[in-house]
């Protein structure tokens, strides 16, 4: 009968110490997030700091190539084939610095865009493309959807680009904006603006 | 040091295994013991049971010996007899209901009888406590714009004295026994389980004041085995109103209180068993509050009870009992911080002036009358087939204001609130900027303080201007018709092995509506939802633009139908010092929804009958006790089930359509406690450990959700939604204990604890319904994915408690008691929707996090609150004359003698579901959607007064 006497205490104890091993709370969970891994909104242009990215622009065809600008405070991707000097014919390509789409964990892309008295959007277009199989040399380009900017509403609305989806991308990959145009023909002689690119 | 994980999965192919092998093995043996105790002699052991104070016999006092499963009743002359008892030294417990409780050791042989001559039983005057129980059962606390409810569990007092601390001592607290819901038990009247299948939850309402005529119960712990049913996991409580079982004599009482109700009066007449075999109870109470503990709850419900009872022969006997209780109360609803600091804990938005009387605004009306006709029918000495007929009608109404184009008349509108404005931010730019404007909150505050209540003289003007209804009072009715039959049949058939069985039916037919109580003064109303667009506002395309007067249902219209079979048996073997169980239980239920409205909505899956759903449910329990001595057992219990869901979370919009809950599976319910018993003549106790586990259960619940982000084109303003969380994982475990030390003749002390935990165990899913994304022709369904709720505590009760508490009984029938309880672990409901991958997206960013949060940040906004503990110290006390052949006596009790204030608990408002949102909302300290909470009565006092003759 000895152990009756203690069995009240031992079960107490051992139970006991099973709760105390334990704290729900410190195991509980966040939602997932998807931080943004590469991002650009050009504040650093308005305020006059060092670039967040590094953006390489090429010209295909013609020499302007895509800028930075300013308006309203308010910084941006810019190509107008309106602007100085006029040329026949544009085709001018910016591309982000690489980046790890990996990291990212839905593997979208967003960003917003304006027109500028575009009429024709075959001979004035704006592209989205992602370049990837990156060599020193060579990369495969992948021309993406995206909603466009609409023509017949007031020029230089933003648009927001809906949701690209990356996910067929692995490793390091480039994101490239493509404008084409003409300085000379009046009605290709557009405007395009991106702002606000993020992959996440 | 890592954290021991303590959990058990459940393999459901093994535990089927399990009992397919336990029953195979059971019936071979079952044949082997019934043929071997059909030798034993016999001998018998009997008694007389009467009143101490009258020496009248007692009528259908139950004798048991402890160590087996044999037990009689006494006849009306007070006698039992138990034929055969099991040879050795046993206990033998003699238990009436409002009796203390008789035990004698015996030594029993198989070569004589015992006969223990007269015993005096001696009336428990603490068993008037109970009276002041019901007060906090029937007050289930719910706000309509939530899934959160506060519902009691099964209070009750049974001879255990941890269900008894968790009854009188936790109750008012909101105590759960397990963290169980109410759902998890069942309530029977005869026979008839008392539970919903609306809901699986009783109401408690519908016998509500009668007190005297439910007296009669029983109480199981647990999925220990009973008489009527397979069960749930918290147990059941099963109330008995035959006639012959009512106490013989006419008993009048009067209670004044301050919790619901002010005053309540009482009058129970039992004739007794007569010499042709009649036996006929009544009992009738009035209740009432002007206005009950909390501002402008008025109460008034009154309750008839009614029994006839007919011995045919010896073998036969009929009961018809009839219940008829009618209960009206204003409600109070939750508040929020900022309210409860401006206006105090009793503050209650839901009343307002009208011709200097305070109108509620939130009336609950109950009215469910019931009728069981029951017949006992003894087959022979060892077997017994009871059947019951009930029938159920009436319907539970809840009101409501509404506005068709004024302004919201909820005093407490955000809006309206100084937080409103503390809680201003720019939100132009890329993050917010906290732009507050202390004059217009200094503003608001005043107008609050000074117009805090419903302004009933204001809508009615409104309305009188516009010439309808811009305003009215509406109730949503729910109109039952339920017919249950069962049959229960217990057999002993052997001293070993007893076997029970029941089937019942029940079909169920109830109609829901919104009714239009009043137009406040406008001539009629337009049976539309404004909030809409034209096209899609009409409640009924059948009958568009129907001009509703008052007395008209309208809004939404719908029949719900439901059959439940439910078949259970269980066997019991008892081997004198070791006694296991098996029980096993297949149900099948259907349901069907009728439509009568078209929606303009959903045109094509609101109108006429809908699908079939229907459920297949099966379960299996076991159990064993081992009785070291008959002071030290043992015992173990285990069960499994599945259960189908509620209708409630069958339907993701049952009021206007046919669409049920996606995926919507059976919830899978596992319950296991083991404890051991001590029943020293001085010493009673148990000490217990339980763990439960419940999957895949379903929770819906409706709020007007304002601004949240639903990928709509235009910012919705109040959009009615419903929040639907699947696949629930919910966990309990924890140690219980109760303890009762007789520490001298007089004295007694108790001891009671509960260290629990309850969390969920897993993430769930979540989706809204919006009803509104129909007019942008998108399904109503918005799939917000996982909820992280992992870890998170299961809300709606303290999961510690703890009481010690010391009683004094003089023998000059006078008694005193005192006690103090400590309750901690007391978590805020947490809202699903809030814990989605949606807290961290930025609207209209394709599901990007928002740039300027931070992780540190994110877990301190959704840490769960823990609120603050609670102490409660209760005093109780009575005494009882004899004069003239008549007791009369009266039971005082005060609780929560030092008038604290306290939070029972409470839910997280589901609007601002980001990270953003939520932030902003902090900014100032005061927060505008912050949580709701449910407050506890301050002191209160209960007093009654009775003359039993």
């Amino acid at each position: 009968m000895k152990i009756l006497k203690h069995i009240f205490p031992i079960a107490v104890l051992t139970l006991t110490g099973l709760f105390a091993a334990c704290s729900p709370e410190d195991e509980q969970e966040l939602p997932t997030y998807s931080p943004a891994i590469f991002s650009d909104d050009f504040e650093w242009h308005t305020k006059g700091e060092n670039p967040q990215n590094t953006w390489g622009t090429t010209a295909v065809k013609g020499t302007k190539k895509w800028t930075f600008a300013t308006f309203r405070n308010n910084s941006y991707l810019y190509f107008s084939a309106f602007d100085n000097p006029k040329e026949a014919e544009n085709d001018t390509w910016v591309t982000s610095n690489e980046l790890d789409i990996d990291k990212a964990n839905l593997k979208r892309l967003t960003f917003t865009s304006t027109q500028g008295f575009v009429t024709d959007t075959l001979n004035n277009k704006l592209e989205l493309y992602v370049l990837h199989n990156i060599t020193e040399s060579n990369a495969d380009t992948v021309k993406l959807h995206f909603r466009k900017p609409q023509l017949n509403v007031p020029n230089f609305t933003w648009v927001n680009s809906g949701i690209v989806n990356l996910s067929q991308f692995k490793g390091k990959i480039k994101i490239a904006f493509r404008a084409t145009g003409s300085g000379t023909d009046g009605r290709y002689d557009g405007t395009y603006e991106v702002d606000n690119i993020k992959v996440f | 040091m890592r954290h021991v994980k303590f959990s058990l999965k459940l393999d459901k192919n093994y535990i089927v295994l399990f009992f397919v092998f336990m029953k195979k093995l059971l019936f071979s043996t079952l044949l082997v013991l019934i043929t071997l105790t059909t030798w034993a002699q016999s001998t018998a052991l009997r008694g007389v049971v009467v009143d101490a104070k009258t020496q009248q016999p007692l009528f259908n006092v139950t004798a048991n010996l402890s160590n087996t499963n044999l037990s009689a009743t006494t006849n009306q002359q007070g006698e039992f007899e138990i034929a055969n008892p099991t040879p050795g030294s046993q206990v033998l417990y003699i238990n009436f209901t409002g009796y203390v409780q008789k035990r004698f050791t015996l030594d029993i042989t198989t070569e004589a009888d015992i006969d223990l001559g007269t015993i005096y039983l001696e009336e428990d005057l603490t068993a008037e406590q109970q009276l002041s129980l019901i007060t906090l059962t029937e007050n289930d606390l719910g706000d309509d714009n939530s899934g959160s409810e506060t519902t009691s569990g099964l209070l009750q007092a049974s001879r255990d004295p941890f269900r008894q601390a968790a009854a009188f001592n936790w109750g008012q607290a909101r105590f759960r026994i397990r963290g169980l819901d109410n759902e998890y038990g069942n309530i029977f009247i005869n026979g008839i389980s008392m539970n919903k299948i609306f809901d699986g939850r009783p109401q408690f309402s519908n016998w509500g004041g009668l007190n005297d005529a439910t007296r009669n119960q029983e109480f199981i712990n647990g999925s220990m085995p009973n008489d009527y049913t397979f069960g749930g996991i918290l147990g059941i409580q099963a109330i008995n109103t035959r006639a012959s079982f009512m106490r013989t004599g006419t008993r009048v009482s009067l209670s004044g209180a301050n919790t619901n109700y002010s005053g309540r009066g009482m009058i129970t007449y039992g004739s007794g068993m007569n010499k042709n075999g009649w036996a006929y109870a009544a009992s009738a109470s009035y209740r009432m509050a002007k206005e009950g503990f909390f501002d402008g709850t008025d109460y008034d419900a009154k309750s008839f009870f009614l029994a006839i009872e007919k011995k045919i022969n010896s073998n036969h006997s009929l009961n018809l009992s009839a219940i008829y209780a009618q209960n009206s109360r204003g409600k109070n609803g939750p508040n929020t911080q900022e309210v409860v600091d401006l206006k105090g804990y009793k503050y209650n938005s839901y009343w307002g002036w009208q011709d200097g009387k305070k109108r509620n605004s939130r009336d609950k009306d109950v009215e469910e009358p019931i009728f069981i006709l029951s017949h006992y029918w003894d087959i022979s000495e060892k077997s017994t087939l009871n059947t019951n007929v009930s029938y159920q009608f009436g319907k539970i109404s809840n009101s409501r204001l509404e506005t068709n184009g004024a302004n919201n008349p909820d005093p407490t509108y955000y809006k309206n609130l100084p937080s409103y404005y503390l809680n201003f931010h720019n939100t132009d730019g890329s993050s917010p900027i906290w732009t507050p404007d202390f004059n217009n909150a200094e503003r608001n505050r005043q107008d609050f303080l000074a117009n805090s209540q419903i302004n009933w003289d204001r809508l009615y003007l409104q309305n009188a201007n516009k010439g309808y209804a811009v305003n009215a009072l509406y109730a949503d009715v729910m109109q039952d018709n339920q017919l249950t039959a069962n049959t229960l049949f217990n057999t002993q058939i052997s001293n070993v092995v007893g076997f029970n069985a029941g089937l019942t039916y029940r079909n169920l037919r109830s109609e829901s509506y919104q009714e239009m109580l009043d137009l406040l003064g406008g001539g009629y109303l337009i049976d539309n939802d404004t909030f809409l667009k034209e096209e899609f506002s009409a409640s009924d395309l059948n009958n568009p633009n129907r001009k509703i007067y008052e007395g008209d249902k309208y809004g939404y219209n719908y029949i719900m139908r439901a059959n439940v079979v439910d078949l259970f048996t269980q066997f019991q073997f008892n081997f004198g010092k070791f006694d296991f169980y098996l029980g096993q239980n297949a149900s099948y239920t259907e349901y069907q929804r009728e439509g009568l409205y078209r929606n303009a909505l959903y045109a094509d899956s609101s109108f006429g009958k809908g699908q079939k759903l229907s459920f297949e449910n099966y379960g299996f329990k076991g159990g064993a006790t081992y009785k070291l001595t008959g002071q030290h057992i043992f015992n173990f219990n285990a069960s499994y089930y599945t259960q189908a869901p509620s209708i409630r979370n069958s339907y993701s919009n049952v009021r206007i359509s046919d669409a049920t809950v996606n995926g919507l599976t059976d919830e899978k319910i596992f319950g296991s406690d083991i404890n051991y018993i001590i029943r020293t003549p001085k010493l009673k106790g148990r000490i217990g450990a339980y763990f439960n586990e419940i999957k895949d259960a379903t929770r819906t619940s409706f709020f007007y959700a304002d601004g949240i982000d639903i990928e709509m084109d235009d910012e919705t303003s109040s959009d009615f939604v419903a929040e639907i969380t699947r696949g629930i994982s919910k966990q309990s475990m924890g140690i219980e204990l109760g303890a009762e030390y007789q520490a001298t003749k007089t004295i007694k002390l108790t001891a009671a604890a509960n260290y629990g935990q309850a969390i969920y165990s897993d993430n769930a899913n979540v989706y809204l319904n919006v009803d509104g994304r129909r007019e942008s022709g998108l399904s109503p369904m918005v799939n917000y994915g996982t909820s992280y709720i992992k870890n998170y505590r299961v809300a709606g009760t303290p999961q510690q408690a703890y009481s010690l508490g010391i009683e004094y009984r003089d023998p000059n029938y006078w008694w005193i008691g005192a006690n103090a309880n400590f309750l901690t672990d007391i978590y805020l409901d947490i809202s699903p929707l809030l814990r989605t991958n949606n807290f961290f997206a930025e609207p209209g960013q394709g599901g990007a996090a928002f740039s300027d949060m931070d992780t540190d940040t994110a877990k301190r906004l959704l840490k769960q609150e823990k609120l603050d503990d609670i102490f409660l110290v209760n005093l109780q006390g009575g005494k009882s004359w004899r004069i003239n052949g008549k007791t009369f006596g009266f039971f005082a009790s005060v609780n929560n003698v030092l008038g604290l204030e306290y939070k029972t608990g409470g839910f997280e408002q589901a609007r601002n579901a980001n990270y953003r949102e939520l932030l902003m909302d902090h900014a100032s300290g005061t927060r505008t959607f912050g949580p709701k909470y449910f407050y506890g009565f301050g002191r209160t006092y209960f007093l009654n007064l009775y003359i039993n003759f």
